[in-house]
């Protein structure tokens, strides 16, 4: 079953999100949508929260953005 | 399907060849959604909102024409592999006219061509294509176009 994140773990991602600079800022918004699936789903594969967001922000492509 | 959805579908039905990245994906989401390609729908998902994109009636026939444009490159490409019809085209653009002639494929590969292809502009794009092309020598070229 899909471990779902809370709201301070949430806040957490925001945070972590609102440190980066993007050009787009209208792709920016839809991120952390994607990021928090990402980090849900490496926690339903076993992770801890914290490895989960560091796999899921070292994985992230955000030079392109 | 919303944006994370997407790039996991891809993954899995690519057997994890092909990777959408976020900067590749969501720019292209953006744009086709511009273009009246997609519709999106805003959902509230607890904390956030996400956006769960769908084709339009013109997306849907645009995906239609491309595919139809990718299927007729890939069928000419299975029928020149398997028959090693390379050599026979250069032979047959000599002097010969007609399309069927020039291309050597029996009737039954041509109906199967041509049932993927623009009913009459598959006759004239790869036609076109064996004109350019006649003076090559390896029959991987001739869609390398």
């Amino acid at each position: 079953m899909m471990i779902e994140l809370n709201e301070f773990q949430i806040q957490y991602i925001e945070k972590k999100l609102a440190e980066i600079k993007f050009r787009r800022q209208d792709i920016a918004e839809e991120l952390l949508d994607h990021l928090c699936c990402a980090v849900e789903e490496e926690i339903t594969d076993g992770q801890t929260f914290l490895q989960a967001v560091n796999n899921t922000f070292n994985t992230f492509h955000k030079d392109e953005m | 399907m919303y944006g994370y959805e997407i790039t996991q579908r891809v993954k899995e039905r690519t057997k994890e060849q092909i990777t959408l990245t976020e900067g590749a994906l969501y720019p292209t989401l953006h744009k086709l959604e511009a273009e009246g390609l997609v519709s999106v729908e805003k959902v509230n998902v607890g904390r956030w909102v996400r956006k769960y994109y769908r084709l339009t009636q013109a997306g849907d026939t645009a995906t239609t024409t491309k595919l139809r444009e990718f299927v007729v490159h890939t069928r000419v490409l299975a029928i020149n592999s398997e028959l090693k019809i390379w050599r026979i085209l250069i032979f047959h653009t000599e002097g010969h006219g007609g399309f069927s002639q020039r291309c050597c494929v029996t009737k039954e590969q041509s109906n199967l061509l041509m049932k993927f292809a623009y009913p009459k502009q598959g006759h004239r794009n790869l036609a076109l294509r064996a004109k350019k092309t006649r003076t090559r020598t390896h029959s991987d070229e001739l869609f390398n176009l």
